[in-house]
């Protein structure tokens, strides 16, 4: 018999190899963010992501618009993807569970137009998260001002010190 | 009400020797059945289950579409998370940060052979690590030889089920080719209820080089808290220049049982479908049994048995039946099952016979026992005494 079951579980998992977004969201959410950090109104002169990789210098000032990647559970972080990018569930036949991963573009590319936003507290990153924070969700539309950081390797950090999510 | 002695089902069934082997030949079956199929699911789901910790963070490449086998990343990147993450755990000086290659290879066994003799080739699963695996791997303990040096390897307890060899031919001491090298076994491992057990562990510097690799597949970190597995996610994101993704190590084994759910639903539908073709056969058999008995049951009704005391009868019979036909069958699956090993895609589990396993197949020959009387007894309580007294 074991045999046989063990046939059928080949075929099976070969059938079930871990493909794109196969993870559903199901993290608990943390604490949620200050209130401070709320700007009611989108600030004006807001460049693209693309724009801020390309151009922004480690410490100077940058207000930046992209639509929400992965966020953390417990860590005020989130991804902030270039709008330029189809989320995958914007493509015809793609029934990726998680579009906001953008798994069905080309990493590096991907990369080139992806900034990470943290809110930190006195230099350490909270522990709290940013989903929920009026109504932040997933490839919604956001405006965040803050001061960039820029690493050796050109990753770029926006610690934030306002933002807007747009409706 | 006057109930039926208790000898009174005992002696009909040795008065159909045939029947009554037969009908407990097929508890015995169900029995085995059930404790196979519970031994099996439970393996399956503890043996990757078991494999995730808490404090265990596994750092892949964002391509990889959360395969190891399928990640490829920078091995510096062991180093980086060590010096950026100030909540990964240090033993003895050490961070707990294993960088390991994960891959399935073309094994052969024994050193080279001569010219124009056998060399059978084995599917096996080999990790390329470091000494830091343990740091990481704590349910990892050998059992006999040491720590493989340059050109040596640890095999799993488990290996020689796994590719279906006597376990002799794995011996420390025993030779090994695979991925154009060729190796002495320096000990055997074992991970309790883990499919690690299955595995091959090679020096992660000496497999790369066999294997032409210049990256490796993951990283595992262990961090302080379960809490802190969130700073490797918060390092990962970072970094977007290394491409990596984050996977607590308890969701990403919790994910692999996932994928095998239409396995174990096969397994249980295999084993329902026995159960329920023994429930018809046995109802069928004691239909025959009252149909033929329709005189004797007749008679006792007249004599002032009431229906529910033969119903009871006849319940009796087919749980006395059912029991020891079961316990026979948790014997015969306690000596088959017990501590036989499982092989599945590129690992192998062992099958254990424990009280849950041995409860389910008792309980459920009981209750199919006791669904089989159900249509027999419904025509006890129908029998029409004066017309049944009358039938030849």
């Amino acid at each position: 018999m074991f045999d046989k079951i063990a046939a059928c579980a080949c075929l099976t998992v070969l059938f079930l190899a871990p493909s794109c977004g196969e993870q559903p969201d199901s993290k608990p959410a943390g604490k949620s963010l200050p209130e401070s950090y709320w700007l009611a109104s989108a600030p004006s002169g807001a460049v693209d992501v693309k724009a801020a990789r390309g151009s922004a210098k480690d410490g100077s000032e940058i207000i930046v618009t992209g639509r929400v990647g992965d966020i953390l559970a417990n860590r005020a972080q989130f991804k902030l993807i270039d709008k330029s990018f189809t989320p995958c569930n914007a493509r015809p036949e793609d029934k990726c569970a998680t579009p906001w991963d953008y798994c069905c573009e080309e990493p590096t590319a991907l990369n080139a137009g992806t900034i990470v936003v943290e809110f930190r507290d006195k230099g350490a990153l909270r522990k709290a998260t940013a989903k929920g924070f009026h109504g932040l969700d997933h490839l919604k539309s956001v405006v965040v001002r803050g001061k960039v950081v820029k690493d050796e390797a050109g990753n770029l950090i926006l610690v934030a010190a306002g933002m807007h999510v747009e409706a | 009400m006057r109930w039926l002695p208790l000898d009174y089902p005992i002696r009909n069934l040795r008065r159909r020797p045939v029947q009554t082997l037969l009908t407990g030949l097929a508890s015995c079956l169900v029995a085995g059945v059930l404790v196979a199929t519970v031994s099996f699911v439970s393996g399956l789901e503890q043996s990757f289950a078991d494999q995730g910790k808490k404090d265990t963070a596994i750092l892949l490449s964002t391509a990889a579409m959360r395969d190891l086998v399928r990640s490829a990343i920078s091995p510096a990147v062991a180093d980086l998370v060590a010096g950026d993450v100030k909540a990964v755990r240090v033993i003895n000086g050490t961070p707990a940060v294993s960088p390991e290659i994960h891959m399935g290879t073309n094994l052969r066994l024994g050193g080279e052979p001569a010219e124009g003799a056998a060399d059978p080739v084995y599917a096996a699963f080999v990790r390329g690590v470091t000494a830091r695996a343990f740091l990481v791997h704590d349910d990892v303990t050998l059992l006999d030889g040491r720590l493989p040096g340059p050109g040596e390897v640890l095999v799993g307890r488990l290996v020689a089920a796994k590719i279906g060899v006597p376990e002799q031919r794995l011996r420390t001491g025993a030779k090994l080719r695979f991925e154009g090298g060729e190796f002495v076994i320096s000990g055997t491992f074992a991970a309790p209820g883990t499919t690690t057990e299955s595995e091959i562990w090679a020096p992660l510097k000496e497999l790369m080089g066999h294997a032409r690799r210049d990256d490796i597949s993951a990283v595992f970190v262990r961090v302080t808290d379960p809490d802190a597995v969130a700073d490797v996610e918060v390092f990962a994101q970072r970094r977007l220049d290394l491409e990596l993704v984050c996977i607590p190590s308890t969701v990403y084994y919790s994910e692999l049982v996932a994928y095998f759910e239409p396995i174990r639903g096969l397994a249980w539908a295999m084993a329902v479908m026995i159960a329920l073709t023994v429930v018809f056969t046995g109802a069928n058999t004691l239909n025959t049994v009252v149909q033929d008995r329709i005189n004797e049951l007749a008679t006792l009704l007249a004599l002032g048995y009431s229906g529910a005391a033969l119903v009871a009868s006849l319940l009796v019979e087919a749980l006395l039946l059912s029991a020891a036909g079961g316990l026979v069958g948790l014997i015969a699956a306690g000596w088959l099952v017990s501590e036989s090993t499982f092989r599945i895609g590129m690992g192998a589990f062992a099958l254990r016979v424990g009280g849950a396993s041995v409860l389910i197949g008792f309980a459920g020959v009981l209750l199919l026992g006791l669904l089989g009387t159900l249509p027999a007894g419904t025509r006890v309580l129908r029998i029409p005494v004066a017309t049944a007294l009358k039938e030849d």
